[in-house]
């Protein structure tokens, strides 16, 4: 039974941080508390900031894509700007997350803050370059995602508070794919893999493979990823794609546990890789039916 | 044939009973009332499998505010007992007693504390000190069975033990029917091989939930979710050394039990508080309890050897069943029974042998659960059938065809097994098997080309046979109360118990078929062991076989004492009187309504119009169920989707289809778990590792394909309107459908469920490996 001693609002970022130090005790930010009711954090209080300004989702002039932190899957999946970003892939992975009455609660800062190796949101916004805002009442700091992560349950965060993140317009047009492995419908990964692909004059010029549950924190495939850049959309290979993606089974760090082996994790890596690169170059011939994971 | 040509009430899908004040979610569980001055409880439980409870320090904890009470087991009287909700006697072993000298499990009651609150009680618990000895643990079933120097159950008190003590033997069967070694012997063909079932839990949505108080007579009161109210008020009387007349035990609605509800799980430590503290208790099992501490379908290993000619004649059959009981042996003996006896005879060769060893261990309990045994046992018959066929190069439903029982035949192995006794002798009265497989194969297209939907997955179909009984031969019965009232209703009183099932509303039908009223009429008070007559309770399918025969008897003897005052003023005879359209009618044109008959007969004729009648059978006819998945895999990740599944279903007259139906799908639902998803796991020193539904998965909506229910109506004889039972068959063969299927679809076999992706990829890489 998770008891705490004080349950306290904050009404801007600012005041969250503020409330936070004040004490007594320890304290502890709360967005949705999906994850922090089944593990209840060791704390004595909790500053709750659903109506801190933090749930905004909104596209700068440049073409920049904005998600306050607070704002819960359930509107990012349902969100138009959202859906016209990267061809729609934050959507496909907010709505496969939990089930609607979690997705309604729970945020995408709080998916990232709790930092599992598993955390549903992390692999497609490593895909599109998310850089974090992070602020307490002195500083603000933007880091990208990728250095988010320190380790399972832990980031650089500290006692700071996660605000938002930002994705560049240039990710918007990306060609991608995901797949969210899972044994039931409702069911943390185990494995994710998204492929985002920047093409222009029928080459690939970015390319980003990032994977979820096969490491401590979530991952990107960078040697994967050189595989692929310079690359022709129209003549890149099978056996090219096929390297890349046991490359990237080479590069993860799966672990045995309940829910799977270390030995399967590692190739579900390589049969996804292969799979989203090929369905991320649009070659629907080769993979048809596995775009949308288990949930259509 | 429709049951419903000639009938009003049966056959008819009349509405629910309960319905209105379920969908209103009024206060109708066991939880949904309070009581002044409750109590909350909780339990410490055992961080050791196997550790002598040495001594329990509660002084910390008592001195706690808002601690009403700390037991342990120097503070209640050690009786054996077991907690099988079975009658009496049971065939289960009396290893158990309230508060255990030894913890046997991760998560064995230590001690248990009634405080204001239950954020006190935890608190509490954390304040309990306690000194173990720990002894050497065995959570391995076939360690189990060899060793006799590390015992489970080695005190002189518990009674009963197949081991005697000296073993960790819980119970042992080993019956024959012809001689199976020397058949094989003749076979063209022998077949061998071992099926693996998992550790599952029914999780059912209301948890176990108790609340017990003292009322102004001193009486104990038991407001509880089970299914079996009067076998607890008898085991409760025993342990607590009461007599029955102290205890009244009040079921409510139930909020799914699914057999794990047909077992004492709390009641009687809020039994025991309540009596210690002279104030209400409240208990209510978290999820994660549910997980650890409730019980679980057991656990087993069964090895088919299976003899056949070359035409697949099936000559000889033998299944050997190793099973985990775990530290207690609730429903030991006959879940194991059951594995054989509900599966085997579907192939009733000249030759069967039945083999149980069931252990105890040092892990969590396993016992009674919706199937009994028979999910199991199918899913190994079934398999191996396919495994038979594959084998002979013979189609898999023409084996199926060619083995079968039939209409007449005798079950073979019922006579030799009962319940912890001679059983009895079982005809098939009634099939509608061989229209199921014919219905069935049509809905799910058998023998047809199937592509799969995309070029990297496989296609595969499979098929699944499965017969139950309905309610145990020669022992399970029930009663039924029918009494009149003033305006032509009824009252119906019975001892059942609808735990969601709908057996309410199934009962109501039969009595207002009898007395020609609508079923709306019919007041149902299920149950109260205060003011309902005796029933064993809801388990084993019997509820409407063997209640519902009670219910008719019943309401044909009220019936009869209408028609008797009736033809005294009509100056008729009784039998010349029907009971019809809420109207007695009688020679001439003579006629009252139903409420004006009741009025002549409560004022003028001055009799309560009232009967109570008592029901059991000598016979258990089995519902046949013919099952089909067509399924679709990726042998590359070896995820399995089930795009469809077919029940074809015998179970006697249809009393009500959408329950009937609901019965199936909710089977379905929980057998795809079965077959894909479900398994309580645990670690070497029998710690469960996923007690939560984070990690231990059912099916949700989601994951549930659409289902295709056959109602194949026969006509039982001995049944009520001809009924027999559904609650259970349709569990069995969704299982090793599946598995069958998937089979079908990559030519690898899953020996061994839940089929997760790990499973399936895993043998189709060794398979291509070889």
């Amino acid at each position: 039974m998770w008891e705490l001693k004080e349950y306290r609002f904050a009404a801007t970022a600012q005041e969250a941080g503020a409330l936070r130090r004040q004490g007594p005790g320890k304290g502890a930010y709360i967005a949705g508390g999906t994850d922090m009711y089944l593990q209840p954090v060791d704390c004595d209080f909790v500053v709750d900031i659903n109506n801190a300004g933090l749930s905004d989702i909104a596209r700068t002039p440049a073409g920049d894509l904005f998600l306050g932190a607070a704002t819960t899957l359930h509107n990012i999946a349902t969100n138009p700007l959202v859906a016209d970003f990267a061809e729609g892939m934050l959507i496909q992975a907010a709505s496969h997350c939990g089930n609607r009455p979690v997705r309604s609660t729970a945020t995408v800062g709080g998916n990232l803050c709790h930092a599992l190796p598993s955390a549903d949101m992390a692999p497609v916004l490593l895909a599109l370059d998310a850089t974090c805002y992070i602020a307490d009442e002195e500083s603000q700091e933007s880091v990208p995602l990728a250095d988010f992560f320190v380790s399972p349950r832990v980031t650089v965060l500290d006692d700071r508070l996660l605000v938002g993140l930002a994705l560049p317009a240039e990710a918007a047009t990306r060609r991608c794919a995901s797949y969210k492995l899972t044994r039931s419908a409702e069911d943390i990964s185990l494995v994710q893999v998204v492929v985002a692909l920047g093409v222009e004059n029928g080459k690939i010029e970015t390319a980003r493979i990032a994977l979820g549950a096969v490491a401590p924190v979530p991952m990107r495939a960078v040697l994967a990823e050189a595989q692929l850049v310079g690359q022709s959309v129209a003549d890149i290979s099978l056996d090219l794609v096929a390297d890349a993606a046991a490359i990237a089974a080479g590069e993860c760090e799966p672990r045995d546990d309940h829910r799977a082996s270390a030995e399967y994790r590692r190739d579900m890596v390589r049969v996804l890789t292969r799979r989203q690169i090929m369905k991320a170059l649009h070659d629907e011939t080769t993979i048809t039916k596995d775009s949308g994971g288990t949930v259509a | 044939m429709s049951a419903s040509k000639n009938r009003h009430a049966v056959g008819h899908n009349v509405e629910k009973v309960d319905a209105f004040k379920l969908a209103r979610g009024e206060a109708v569980y066991t939880d949904d009332i309070t009581r002044p001055g409750m109590l909350t409880a909780k339990v410490l439980r055992s961080p050791h499998a196997h550790a002598r409870i040495v001594k329990v320090d509660v002084s910390a904890a008592m001195a706690l505010e808002g601690v009403a009470d700390v037991i342990w087991h120097e503070d209640v009287k050690a009786i054996a007992h077991t907690r099988a909700g079975q009658s009496y006697p049971e065939p289960s072993p009396y290893d158990t007693v309230i508060m255990p000298h030894k913890a046997r499990f991760i998560g064995d009651r230590v001690a248990v504390v009634a405080a204001d609150t239950a954020a006190i009680a935890e608190k509490a618990l954390k304040l309990i000190e306690v000194q173990y000895e720990i002894l050497p643990a065995i959570c391995d079933m076939d360690e189990a069975l060899e060793r006799t120097d590390v015992l489970v159950h080695e005190e002189a008190d518990p009674l009963g033990i197949g081991g005697g003590g000296k073993s960790n033997v819980a119970a042992h069967i080993d019956k024959q029917v012809g001689d199976v070694d020397a058949a094989l012997k003749t076979c063209d063909l022998v077949v061998e091989r071992v099926y693996h079932l998992p550790r599952v839990q029914a999780s059912h949505i209301e948890p176990h939930i108790s609340i017990a108080w003292v009322d102004e007579d001193r009486r104990l009161i038991v407001r509880t979710s089970t299914q079996v109210p009067f076998h607890l008020r008898r085991i409760l009387a025993r342990i607590l050394e009461m007599s029955e007349s102290q205890i009244r035990v009040i079921k409510p609605r139930v909020g799914g039990g699914f057999g794990d509800k047909q077992e004492m799980v709390v009641e009687d430590l809020v039994s025991v508080l309540a009596l210690r503290t002279g104030r209400p208790v409240r208990l209510e099992f978290t999820r994660a309890e549910e997980l650890i501490a409730a019980r679980y379908r057991h656990p087993q290993r069964i090895t088919m050897t299976t003899g056949v000619m070359k035409d697949g004649t099936m000559v000889a059959n033998r299944m050997h069943v190793m099973a985990d009981t775990g530290a207690y042996g609730s429903h030991a003996l006959t879940v194991q029974g059951n594995t054989g006896q509900k599966v085997m005879p579907m192939y009733p060769a000249p030759n069967i042998h039945f083999l149980v060893d069931c252990v105890y261990t040092n892990n969590p309990i396993s016992g009674a659960f919706r199937g009994y045994g028979a999910p199991q046992g199918c899913f190994a018959l079934e398999s191996h059938m396919d495994e038979v066929a594959r084998e002979l190069g013979m189609d898999r439903l023409e084996l199926r065809l060619k083995n079968h029982i039939r209409l007449g035949d005798t079950d073979p192995l019922s006579a030799k097994l009962g319940e912890g006794r001679e059983g009895l002798a079982r005809v098939v009265r009634s099939t509608g098997l061989d229209e199921a497989i014919v219905q069935g194969c049509e809905a799910i297209g058998w023998g047809q080309e199937k592509k799969p939907s995309a070029p990297h997955l496989k296609r595969g179909v499979g098929m699944a046979l499965a017969m139950q009984g309905s309610g145990i031969a020669g022992v399970d019965w029930g009663a039924a109360t029918v009494k009149l009232n003033d305006d032509g209703s009824v009252n119906l009183a019975v001892g059942a118990t609808d735990i969601g099932q709908g057996s309410d509303t199934i009962l109501a039908q039969f009595c207002a078929e009898e007395l020609g009223i609508p079923t709306e009429k019919v007041l149902v008070l299920s149950s109260d062991t205060d003011l309902t007559p005796f029933d064993v309770g809801a388990y084993a399918s019997s509820t409407t076989y063997v209640s519902g025969g009670a219910v008719v008897k019943a309401a044909i003897k009220v019936r009869e004492q209408l028609a008797e005052v009736l033809g005294s003023t009509w100056e008729c005879k009784a039998g010349e009187i029907i009971f019809a359209d809420s109207k007695a009618t009688g020679p001439g044109g003579k006629s009252m309504t139903m409420a004006e008959v009741a009025m002549f007969a409560l004022y003028d004729a001055k009799i309560q119009p009232m009967a109570t009648a008592s029901h059991m059978s000598n016979e258990s006819p089995p519902p046949f169920a013919a099952q089909f998945a067509d399924v679709e895999v990726d042998p590359e990740t070896g995820q399995v989707e089930v795009l469809k599944i077919v029940s074809a279903v015998d179970c006697g007259t249809v009393v009500h289809p959408r329950l009937a139906q609901g019965q199936v799908e909710g089977a379905v639902a929980q057998a795809l778990g079965y077959a894909l998803f479900e398994e309580v796991l645990l670690d070497r020193s029998g710690k469960v590792l996923n007690p939560n539904f984070l990690d231990y998965k059912i099916a949700s909506a989601l994951d549930v394909p659409p289902m295709v229910t056959i109602l194949v109506e026969t006509d039982e004889p001995t049944g009520p309107h001809g009924a027999k039972a559904a609650g259970e068959v349709p569990i069995d063969g969704p299982a090793p459908a599946i598995v069958n299927a998937i089979c079908d679809a990559v030519g690898v076999r899953n020996y061994r469920i839940p089929a997760t992706p790990e499973r399936v990829w895993r043998g189709i890489k060794e398979a291509t490996q070889e």
